[in-house]
């Protein structure tokens, strides 16, 4: 065989070799049955039937989302907030019994949220729970801001607690005055600019 | 003829007397029979970031899902993660949820947040095709639809986003289904509710939905188990109590004895792990049951310093729930709760 035809061969070669590797790419990036299948953790054994059947059909979603997958586009990035910023909810008391930690840890009986100079105050009232069981009067303070993409950033203050036995129930707000109701039936006064019992 | 004091004699006692105390030392295992000893401790996963969702801003949503995404994709192998987006109690009349700062969402903008979570997350994860996010669309048992049309109004949530996640994004990219299992939460706390309502609202979830939901809720007061290993009778025993007219039964059923429901439960304090392997140990003797399958634990400590760490949580949980046999397994994901959305 002459050079040149050799060189032609070599050149033939490598180009059927970088085709055949092309598809077989492709092939592995659409992945075939089996790979899907096998790409999805299989259930888990020793679960009851009903629970396992569940499972069982979220597996197949996500397998049937793969099968038909035919690659995916360049990732575009954190997205940047185009609208303008979010709006902070009406100021007011709510009759709501949840806050951003568990109702073992303080339990809330009602709440109130509103400005309180240049900043967005939430106010969640109701007691401390004591490792012992017993309660503690308490007000939990939390701040709002603004983010950048067009949420909230909830920051927390601090609780104040009173030194009795009893659970806050907000009823009144005027300026920086925060009027509480105590259930032993007295009347509390929280300034809200200085974060504390009067 | 053997004499007692023989060579013979001599071995024959020794045997005797190790033979006596291998019975000892067996008889000592039997009378702690449920309690395991040497075994190792199952790895951590990743910790996933978990968020008290406050605002209807779905650039916040896909931005959040973008950065697990990242997260999930530098990792070797490629994970699977477990991630809560808490929204709130729903409200009395189906329309949504109060969130935890006040604010109100509809059943439509939780859908949108849920789906763009979904698609920052798809996006996010970059040539890795196979990392999954298990996201777990949560609400919880404090407000006022908790109730047997609050659950079902819930699985029509998950099943609307899951829907949305198998057609989009439409044409030769699709889906985001192929990496995002969207699913129901509910943080079920027996602090904020009598257990009826709860456990309605589990039945109205799994009647309305074919998926899943996991509890990141608590187990307050659930009994720890006694020194003497016996369990109780099933509810009608002050060892099977818990908080607020909760048995560990009660919790068991929203937990794990509803088909739907796989606990991921709060484990941020001791000793929330010994509440949950009292559920457990309990479950395991009951008729047609077995131990829980704990999904893993959930952490707060980005929130609260002074609570336990992801990897504290996790070995914490873990061990207790090998500490025996009827309980023994491992789990799946570790996530913890973000310091804001």
């Amino acid at each position: 065989m002459s050079p040149k035809r050799l060189f032609e061969v070599a050149v033939l070669s490598v180009m059927a070799l970088a085709v055949s590797g092309a598809a077989a790419a492709i092939i592995a990036n659409a992945g075939s049955p089996s790979q899907v299948e096998a790409s999805v953790p299989p259930v888990p054994q020793g679960i009851p039937a009903a629970k396992a059947a569940r499972l069982e059909r979220e597996r197949q979603a996500i397998i049937a989302g793969r099968a038909t997958l035919q690659g995916k586009p360049a990732d575009p990035g954190p997205r940047i907030h185009a609208a303008g910023p979010a709006q902070f909810p009406s100021s007011g008391i709510l009759n709501m019994h949840q806050g951003p930690f568990p109702a073992t840890e303080f339990t809330v009986s009602n709440f109130w949220q509103g400005p309180v100079g240049a900043n967005w105050l939430l106010v969640y009232a109701g007691a401390v729970r004591n490792p012992d069981g017993s309660v503690s009067a308490a007000v939990r303070l939390y701040s709002e801001t603004l983010s950048s993409d067009g949420g909230f950033d909830l920051s927390k203050l601090g609780t104040v607690t009173l030194p009795k036995s009893a659970v806050l129930t907000i009823e009144n707000v005027t300026g920086n005055d925060l009027t509480l109701r105590a259930s032993d039936g007295s009347s509390e006064h929280f300034d809200l600019n200085a974060h504390r019992f009067l | 003829m053997l004499t007692a004091n023989s060579p013979r004699d001599r071995r024959s006692t020794s045997r005797m007397a190790l033979l006596m105390v291998a019975m000892l030392a067996m008889l000592a295992v039997a009378m702690v029979e449920n309690v395991r000893t040497a075994y190792a401790v199952q790895a951590q996963p990743h910790t996933s970031a978990s968020y008290y969702v406050t605002s209807s801003s779905t650039t916040t949503a896909y931005n959040h899902g973008h950065a697990q995404g990242v997260a999930d994709s530098l990792l070797s192998p490629w994970p699977n993660s477990e991630v809560v987006l808490d929204f709130g109690g729903q409200y009395a009349d189906g329309s949504g949820t109060l969130m935890i700062n006040g604010a109100r969402l509809t059943n439509a903008q939780i859908e949108a947040i849920a789906e763009q979570y979904s698609l920052g997350y798809w996006y996010g994860t970059g040539s890795d095709t196979t990392s999954e996010v298990k996201l777990a669309i949560g609400t919880n048992n404090s407000y006022y639809d908790v109730s047997q049309a609050g659950g079902n109004t819930w699985a029509g949530v998950i099943n609307d986003v899951r829907q949305w996640n198998s057609l989009n994004p439409p044409g030769p990219y699709c889906c985001v289904s192929s990496q995002a299992n969207a699913i129901g939460g509910n943080d079920i706390e027996p602090g904020w509710q009598q257990p009826g309502p709860s456990e309605a609202w589990a039945t109205g979830f799994s009647t309305g939905s074919v998926t899943t939901y996991v509890d990141y809720g608590s187990a307050d007061g659930c009994t720890t188990l006694s020194s003497s290993n016996t369990h109780c009778f099933w509810g009608y025993s002050q060892n099977c109590g818990c908080y607020a007219y909760w048995w560990a039964s009660d919790v068991q059923n929203v937990s794990w004895g509803n088909p739907a429901a796989f606990p991921l439960p709060e484990v941020y304090v001791c000793c929330q792990e010994n509440t949950w392997l009292n559920v457990s140990y309990e479950s395991y003797f009951q008729p047609g049951q077995v131990r829980l399958y704990f999904e893993g634990p959930m952490d707060e400590n980005p929130r609260a310093t002074n609570t336990y760490t992801s990897a504290q949580a996790w070995h914490n949980l873990w061990t207790t729930l090998n500490s025996y046999t009827q309980t023994a397994g491992d789990m799946t994901y570790s996530t913890e709760l973000q310091t804001s959305w």
